[in-house]
């Protein structure tokens, strides 16, 4: 079983975007916990969310779903999910999907901020 | 063989009980109470393997028990309690099945409530008892029985006896399988005369190891239903999806094609498909579903379904994959989508168009010991979203018969693992096809397959794994230069 790690920063206000880090392998196994706390989050209200993928090591196509999932809740209220600096791999995997297309994949923090406020 | 085992324990606990029953009646002299008792004996194990035959509910049997033991104990009360293991939390007790007016051990108060006998049972079907506590507890942290023959020289027992509900004596018997504790008995008030005493704990032991073995088994026989269920399930979702595929490969005078499919032990979702347009044009669809099972399987037929009614309608492969997404994007299940490459092949002039969503680049190697070019157009994976986004999806073209070999797959070839949890990976992939360039399609598909075998060393294989090439077989024309190729431009959908 490879490892898994979800790290989810404490939000300065509801309205605010909630920052959390994804660590390790999305896959089939570790999807199924990530998709509880991430919806979790979305339960209490947060409407902004960034996923920092620095440390995210692989994606299947379970987390790929899983992601496709949050964005299309996000975005039925008006959110939106941001995704941060996928390694090259992930990046890969995304491209190839075509998922530059439907996912906002940016760079560096600010791009962030600037793409969720609206 | 549970049959077999049933009937051995059976034919031991027979023996036991009715000793232990006569034992205890030595006293009366009425043979008729003796056989009252001897045909209840034998009707309580009758239905306890009753109510393991049918399927076994283990509530269902746990009633049983505690009725037989009731009676046959002649306590005017009993409670069954199980033991669970909740995660992340100590092991603990739970009342489940409650006969007679059974004193509740904590939570009695009021004493008008405690007048009404509903009131009490539900009471004490919410008594939970942590492993260690009260006589229930140490019983079942020991594994062995405890006779309580005054409850009110008890101090752990003092909330209850103070309850208003009368509490004379207790037996406290642990249910014990394999060596694990399952749950405990508990029997109060004797109605006979006098305390419980050691030959009624006997037989209540009799009685709690019979029932601890029959839930033990019936325990056993829910896992092994379950995970029945489960293998059936897969293996209609693996036949259904081989019905499915294609069975024989076509062939032209300048075409031949080789291909080949291996379902992962897990059902993936792979697909392929061979869809002749007219006489000389033929469709060509690689594709992979991302849920797996049963939902997988019936999305991939119903891509199918559609794609194949398309494909005989339509000479743009982009219009048909437009058509399959807006059904695949209506239909399936959020978070399920499907990469496929479709394309059109001309077997006569050797003209491939084709349109890529989302999936693995299309691979081309002229000629042995060149570098494989990639083909990576423009494409969303089918199924997220619908209508007009979908048009940044690209058409391309490839001459077959300048390019001489076209390979699609899937990728369960490239993730193929081995026992160090490293994948088969592209540079290998290449390499292969490098080597084979130019020989039929059949002999690089059986070289890709011996050479990822190798690397796997047969290890389980995690996803579906498909490989289709199609090779140019009419001889190389010496005038054609290598066609570069020619990117249409994207229409609007």
């Amino acid at each position: 079983m490879k490892n898994y790690d979800l790290v989810i920063h404490p939000g300065d206000a509801p309205s605010q975007p909630r920052r959390v880090e994804l660590i390790g392998c999305l896959d089939s196994h570790t999807v199924v916990g990530f998709e509880k706390s991430l919806h979790a989050l979305l339960d209490e209200g947060v409407r902004g969310l960034v996923i920092d993928l620095q440390q995210l090591t692989y994606i299947s196509s379970a987390g790929i779903s899983a992601l496709m999932g949050l964005t299309h809740r996000l975005r039925q209220n008006d959110g939106e999910l941001i995704l941060l600096k996928p390694t090259e791999k992930v990046n890969r995997v995304f491209r190839t999907l075509g998922f530059t297309n439907i996912f906002k994949i940016v760079e560096n923090e600010s791009e962030a901020d600037s793409s969720i406020t609206r | 063989m549970a049959t077999a085992i049933l009937t051995l324990l059976l034919l031991v606990a027979i023996g036991a009980i009715a000793a232990l029953r006569r034992k205890i009646l030595s006293l009366e002299s009425s043979l008729e109470a003796r056989e009252k008792e001897r045909r209840a004996t034998y009707d309580f194990l009758d239905r306890l393997g009753t109510s393991l035959t049918g399927g076994g509910e283990a509530t269902a049997t746990m009633e049983i028990v505690v009725e037989f033991a009731q009676e046959a104990a002649h306590a005017d009360a009993a409670c069954l309690f199980v033991l669970g293991h909740e995660p992340n939390a100590a092991p603990i007790l739970r009342a489940r099945v409650v006969r007679g007016l059974f004193p509740p051990l904590h939570g009695a108060g009021n004493a008008k409530l405690m007048a009404r006998r509903k009131f009490v049972e539900e009471l004490v079907l919410k008594t939970a008892i942590p492993v260690g506590e009260g006589p229930i507890g140490i019983v079942a942290r020991r594994g062995q029985p405890m006779l309580i023959p005054n409850a009110r020289a008890e101090e752990s027992l003092r909330e209850a006896v103070e309850s208003g509900i009368e509490f004379r004596d207790l037996m406290v018997v642990p249910l014990v399988a394999r060596g694990e504790v399952l749950g405990v008995l508990a029997l109060a008030n004797k109605t006979t005369g006098g305390a419980f005493n050691e030959e009624d704990m006997q037989l209540s032991v009799a009685i709690a190891d019979q029932a601890a073995v029959t839930l033990d088994l019936v325990r056993l026989y829910r896992m092994m239903a379950e995970r029945q269920r489960l293998e059936q399930e897969l293996e209609l979702a693996r036949t259904f999806q081989a019905l499915l595929l294609p069975r024989t490969t076509p062939s032209y005078p300048n075409v031949e094609f080789a291909s080949f499919y291996r379902p992962a032990l897990e059902v993936g979702g792979d697909y392929f498909d061979f869809i002749p347009i007219d006489d000389h044009r033929i469709g060509i669809v690689v594709g992979d579903v991302s849920g797996k099972g049963i939902p997988g399987a019936l999305v991939m037929a119903s891509v199918r379904a559609c794609l194949r009614a398309e494909a005989r309608i339509s000479d743009s492969p982009k219009r048909v994959l437009q058509r399959v997404n807006d059904e695949a994007a209506r239909d399936t299940k959020e978070g399920v989508f499907i990469t496929m490459t479709y394309g059109i092949l001309n077997v006569e002039t050797g003209r491939f168009r084709f349109c890529r969503a989302g999936h693995e680049p299309i691979l081309c190697c002229q000629m042995m010991g060149e570098a494989v070019v990639q083909y990576l157009p423009e494409g969303i994976a089918l199924g997220l979203i619908e209508g007009e986004h979908f048009g940044i999806t690209a058409e391309q073209e490839i001459d077959l018969s300048a390019e001489r070999n076209i390979v699609l797959y899937t990728d369960g070839v490239v993730e193929a693992m081995n026992g160090g949890r490293e994948e088969y990976g592209e540079a290998r992939f290449h390499q292969v096809i490098r080597d084979q360039a130019g020989n039929p399609p059949a002999r690089m598909v059986e070289s890709v397959m011996a050479n990822i075998e190798d690397f796997t060393r047969g290890l389980p294989q995690h996803d579906d794994i498909t490989l289709v090439v199609i090779g140019w077989k009419a001889p190389r024309d010496p005038g054609a230069s290598r066609v570069a190729a020619v990117a249409a431009p994207a229409a609007t959908a």
